[in-house]
Parts: C-alpha cells; structure tokens; sequence
C-alpha cells in the first residue's frame, strides 16, 4: 500500500490532541507528514520543504491561519501548494475566506469535527 | 257810574297786569322813545326814563338798521323776534321779543309794546346741550319713526360717513333693511330704553364693535316721535379681549400639550391648573381639581416647605411623585413661585416622567448582558468543536491501534481521550459558573477590602512562582454595590492571568499590582503586570472567543466570565499591552449605573417578596 513517492503534507495545528490525530490519520493513510504549531512556523516549512498539500487551522495564537494563508498567496515559490483548511471556525467563515479578491479560495474547507472519508476524498482528489 | 267803577278796574288791572308779568315789558312811541314800563324792565335794562329804545336795549344812539318796531307801527301786526341787548350792567343779553300795537280809535299804532323774556340761560343750556351731543365720545343719532337719521353728531359723521336723508341702518352697517334685534324698533314699540350690542362698518370698511342705547326723545300723535341712539364703542376693548384671549388660548395649548406633568396651585395650595400630562403622571381621572389635601400627598415635601425668592427654583434631578394611587413615580421635579408685578400668585410645579428613562437604561443593561451571553455561545461552540475533534481523534488512535495491534497508539488514543474528557468536565463547570446568576447580588462594599482579600489569598501561590503581588488601594474608594462572588472572580483571573504572564517573562522581577481608585464617577480595578505582554492578534481576541494560550491548561473562559460578570455590573473592561514589557486590565464600573442597578435589584426583590406573600395566600 505505501506509495514509491509518498506526498508530503503539512499539517499546521496549535491544538497538540488535533495534531497528534491528524498526524496518525495521515500517516496511517500513507502521506509523508511535516507539522507545525503555529502559522509563522507554518509558513517557513513550507518554504524551505514544499509539501504536497497544506492542512490549515485557522485559530492559533502568535499567527493567525488567515495571515499564513496571505503569505502562502503571496509568495511565488509558495502559491501553488493547495491548501485544505480545518476548523472549528464556522461555515460563516468559508464564505468569507471563498469571496476574498487577495487570494484564491482554498482547495477544502473542513469543519471540525472532520468527517475522515471526504476529507481523505478530498486530498486524493488533489494530488492525483 | 259803573262805567267809571269799570274804568277803575281796568286802570287798576292794568296796572297790575303791568307789573305782574313775568316779562320785561316797554312801551314806545313812534318816536322810539319809551314812555312805560314795568318794574322787571328797569331791573333788567335800567333807567328808561325819557330815553329812546334804541339806547336802553342797545346802547346805540339812533334806530337799529333792522328795527321789527318799525314795522309793527306800520303794518300793526304782532311780531315774535329774536334779538340781543346789554343789560344795565353791561352784559350781553339773548331775548324773544314779542312785538303788539297800541291802537287809536282810528286804529292807527300809536304804541307798540315790546314784552322781552331772557334767553340767556337757555342759549346756555342750548350751546352746551349742542357740545355735548357733538363731542361726547360715542355716537348718537336721532331717527324717527321710518328709522331715518334726522340728527347725528361729529364723531358719528366722522366715522360712518354723510346721513343726510338716509336710514340709521344703510349708515351703521350698510344695510338695506332694518336690522334684527333692533333695539329702536323696540323703544319705538315700548317706550322704553333698550340696549344691545352690536357690529357696524366705518366708513373706511372696518368693523366697529358698539354698544347702543335707545331711548324716546319725543312723544308725537301715534306715541313716540322720536329716538336717540346713543351708542359708545367698545372695538379697542373688544381688539384687547380678543388678543388677551389669543394670548390665552396659545398659553393654554402649551400647558396642555407639553409632556411636562404641569401644576399650580394659588397662595392657599388650591390646585389652578393640571395638565393632561400632570394627569396621567398623577392617574387623576376626576374632572374636578384635587383638593389641597390630596396634591400635598402628591408632590414632594420641598413644593410646600421650600421658601423661594425670585428667581429661585426647587431642582430634583431624582426625585419622585406619589400617584392618586400611592404609587411612586420617579420624576424630575422642577417648581418656581408665580408672581405678576410683585405680587405672589401662588406656585407651579413642572414634573417629568424619568420612568421610561428608567426602563431604557435597565432594558439597555439587559441588551448587554445579552450580547455577552451572544459572543459566549459562539465562542462555545468553538471550543466544543475543537473538544469533540480530541475525543474523536483519541477514539480513532485506539481503533487503529487495536486494528493494527499497536500498543502505543492505543495507549496515546487513550490518554488524549481521557485528557479530552477532562476538557470537558472542566469546561461544563466553568460554564455553569458563567452562565448563572444573570443579575448580580449587590452589596454595599468596601472595593479596597474585596481586593485585599483577594491579594491575600494569591500572594503565596504567586511568590512561590517567583512574581510579587501588590495591592495599591486608591484612598479616596467609596463603598459601592459590587456582587462580591462575581468581583472576586473578576480579580481573580486577573491576577492569576497576571501571574502566568509575569512567569512568561525573560528573567526575575515579576510582579503584579493591583490597583483601586475613583475617576470620573467610575470605579476602577486594575490589574499591572510586567509579563511577556501582548500582540494585537492577541489582545483582539482576549474576550471575545474561548481564547486561550495556555495549552490544554485553559478553558479560555477565565476572562470572557470576567468581562461577563463586569458587564452585567454595567460596567467594562479594556486592556493595554505591549509584548515583552507587560500588560494592563481595567475595570470600569460606573457608579451611576451600579446604583440604577441596586435600586433595580431591590424593587425586584421587592416584586418577589409580594409574589412569595400573594403565593402564600
């Protein structure tokens, strides 16, 4: 089952209990995963290590997801890693972040908590 | 013989007659000259003896020009005539001379005799009859019985214009008919006087308000001949009562249409005026005014005991007024005295309904409090969300684990289950702490007191991690209506919050002050630490969602209960930092507010208590 080129992903997540979940269920569904606590730090890895896919919470402390959002959008060498956003924000959100003319709408807008199949639909539908 | 006693009779008799007349009576020959007269002649005009007439009537020394004397002598008829004279004293005298032949047996006029009687006193009388039927200030007209004017004064002529030959009605009011309710007609029917008022035009097309007499003047054949109209007008008093009502009437509608509850009462406390508003303030329905009695239960002591000199005036802001009823109604009551020209007319009170005013600041604290509720259920369900992805994540570790025979993962889908039911047990306590109690239990206290006590009970904790706390209580704190439960949490997350920041710093030296004072009505808590600070991603969202940096160590609830608690004391909370050197909370409570809330508190106890008694009934 483990892919010869296993995709990377990152999962940016300030909640230790959400991240240690979702890095097992990735993990356990065969990705490579990198993570990161906040969106600053987020944000350097996938400069330096250009994951596959990004997972993104919104609600963190000293960045918040919005800004590193911005930032992936802003950078060239960044622009074109999707982004799937998971949150315990409300739908009212999606809508939000969907119709900003800065940036391009995210590739998946989950809601925790996750519904694991369409999620994991999502990703392949993505990289694939 | 008895001719002779016959003439002696006449002799006689005319003698007398001569005398007895009431008249001034001379005779003259044809040469003017008077050759008798009776003793009233001398008495009026003088020595006559010997003197022509011409010089004892007038003093002149031949004929006058126009002589009716001359005449009679000639024609012998009887002449009545005007003419004026100088008295033996030299006064100018008005008389009718009455002018009869003495004839011969031939019947050619040897004599005339002339029988003056005095006019003087009656052209007196005369001229100022004339004068005052002329300048007497009203109008008067003489009609007859056709109501044609055959006399009419200056000041009538003046203001109604030319009467001659026309009808007291075509010039009094430009009619072409008698006018109804004619007092005229009615003195020419009854004789009687009559008066009436009524409305004429001028000449110059302007109403003219009167107030005419009528009276007979004279009686003919068929009854009264004659009428006068003696009319006196009142148009400048009626200009006067009509701007006085005018005045009136705008007062009135102000009174009684202003929202201000309006009452005065005379020098005696008798109630003069109370407007609509003051009547519904009051629920007075009766149409009569209250007694003295009743409006002295009504308004506030001050109205009656206060004294008041010009311009002074009673000013309660908060004051209240007591309904017919016995219901108090929070107003603010503003009273002055009444005075025209000096004189003390009684006093006026001016009531406004605060009530409304009232409810709108409770419904206000209500809407607040809501709010707080609002962004507390929002920020809950996030926090939920984020507690229901552990459990599901712990649930899913384990599962995988069993299914892939992987202790360790079963171990670690194990704990952060049970650290995520933790989270919740923690966090549905907490949340009953928030969500109850909506109205504070106030008690007047000491703010410094509730702040030592809580420093007290931190300062260990506080120094066994390294960080001092102090307390600088402002010395000018009054008591205040705080809901001490919910203060001393307030300040306890505070400080706490304090205390992990100011472990968080770079090096020793932590500390958190405390401080208490009083500014611009307000009581103020604030909490001063020298921690890690804040960023302003932070600082947004302090109180608005279940925010937390602490881990799994927060709910996120410490400072959303605070600022719940300080909101439902109808206070607020702000916060300044700067990150590395430090963070400050404050508290504001207003003052204003904390006492509009006790008062509302009690009353409602009060309600409850009536319900518990009518319960029990």
């Amino acid at each position: 089952m483990p892919d010869t080129t296993a995709k990377k992903i990152l999962v940016v997540e300030d909640e230790p209990d959400v991240m240690t979940y979702l890095v097992t269920f990735f993990k356990v569904n065969g990705f490579d995963v990198l993570i990161a606590t906040d969106g600053k730090t987020g944000f350097e890895i996938a400069k330096s290590d250009h994951p596959d896919l990004i997972s993104l919470d919104i609600t963190m402390p000293k960045e918040s997801g919005v800004r590193m959002y911005r930032n992936l959008h802003d950078e060239p060498s960044t622009k074109d890693i999707p982004v799937i956003i998971i949150t315990g924000v409300s739908s009212e959100f999606k809508g939000f972040i969907e119709s900003r003319k800065q940036v391009n709408p995210p590739a998946g807008y989950f809601e925790k908590p996750i519904d694991r199949e369409a999620v994991l639909a999502r990703i392949k539908e993505i990289l694939n | 013989m008895e001719s002779k006693a016959l003439t002696q009779v006449e002799k006689l008799l005319g003698r007398e007659l001569l005398e007895q007349m009431p008249f001034n009576i001379a005779v003259i020959d044809r040469d003017f000259r008077v050759v008798a007269a009776n003793k009233n002649f001398s008495e009026y005009f003088g020595d006559w003896n010997g003197r022509h007439c011409y010089e004892v009537y007038k003093g002149l020394y031949q004929p006058c020009p126009d002589c009716d004397a001359i005449a009679t002598f000639k024609d012998g008829k009887v002449r009545v005539v005007d003419g004026s004279g100088i008295d033996r004293h030299g006064i100018t005298r008005h008389y009718v001379a009455h002018l009869a032949p003495l004839m011969d047996e031939e019947g050619k006029v040897q004599y005339v005799i002339e029988m003056t009687t005095d006019l003087t006193e009656t052209r007196r009388w005369q001229r100022e009859y004339d004068l005052l039927f002329e300048r007497v200030p009203c109008y008067i007209t003489v009609i007859d019985k056709d109501y044609r004017i055959i006399r009419a004064n200056e000041k009538f002529h003046h203001t109604f214009g030319e009467v001659r030959g026309k009808y007291c009605y075509e010039v009094y009011k430009r009619r072409k008919s008698p006018c109804p309710k004619c007092p005229a007609i009615e003195t020419f029917k009854d004789g009687a006087e009559h008066v009436s008022n009524q409305v004429g035009i001028r000449r110059d097309g302007t109403e003219a308000h009167y107030v005419v007499t009528t009276s007979p003047l004279s009686r003919g054949e068929t009854g009264i001949a004659h009428v006068i109209e003696i009319a006196t007008d009142i148009t400048d008093i009626r200009k006067l009562e009509s701007q006085l009502r005018q005045a009136h009437d705008l007062y009135e509608s102000l009174i009684s249409n202003s929202a201000t509850g309006i009452i005065a009462v005379d020098q005696d406390g008798k109630s003069k005026i109370m407007n609509p508003a003051a009547r519904a303030l009051l629920d007075w329905k009766a149409r009569r005014m209250p007694s003295a009695d009743r409006i002295e239960k009504m308004l506030p002591r001050e109205f009656f005991d206060a004294q008041l000199d010009t311009d002074d005036m009673i000013n309660i802001t908060s004051g209240s007024v007591t309904t017919n009823r016995g219901e108090d109604v929070p107003v603010r009551f503003r009273a002055v005295e009444l005075k025209s020209r000096g004189k003390r007319l009684g006093r006026a009170a001016f009531m406004q309904d605060l009530s409304e005013l009232k409810r709108l600041e409770e419904e206000k604290l209500d809407a607040e409090r809501l709010a707080a509720v609002g962004h507390t259920v929002a920020g809950l369900a996030h926090t939920i969300k984020n507690m229901l992805m552990g459990l599901e994540g712990g649930m899913y570790m384990a599962n995988i684990g069993l299914q892939q025979g992987d202790s360790e993962l079963i171990v670690e889908g194990w704990e952060i289950l049970q650290r995520n039911f933790e989270k919740t047990t923690t966090l549905v306590k907490d949340f009953l702490s928030f969500a109850k109690g909506r109205i504070p239990e106030l008690r007047l206290l000491d703010p410094n007191g509730l702040a030592k006590d809580i420093i007290d009970l931190y300062r260990d904790t506080a120094r066994k991690q390294g960080v001092e706390l102090i307390l600088e209580a402002g010395q000018d704190v009054e008591p205040a209506f705080l809901d001490p439960s919910g203060i001393e949490t307030c300040l306890t997350n505070l400080i706490s919050n304090g205390i992990d920041a100011a472990v968080m710093r770079e090096g020793a030296g932590g500390q958190v002050i405390l401080k208490t004072r009083e500014e611009d009505g307000q009581l103020i808590f604030e909490s001063v630490d020298n921690g890690c600070g804040m960023d302003w991603d932070v600082k947004q969202k302090v109180f608005t969602t279940f925010f937390t940096t602490k881990g799994g160590k927060g709910t996120g609830l410490g400072l959303l209960t605070t600022r719940k608690i300080v909101q439902e004391h109808g206070g607020s909370i702000e916060v300044d930092s700067i990150p590395g050197e430090g963070s400050v909370f404050r508290i504001r409570l207003p003052r204003a507010r904390l006492e509009a809330l006790a008062e509302q508190v009690s009353s409602n106890e009060k309600i409850s208590e009536q319900e518990l008694q009518n319960d029990g009934k």
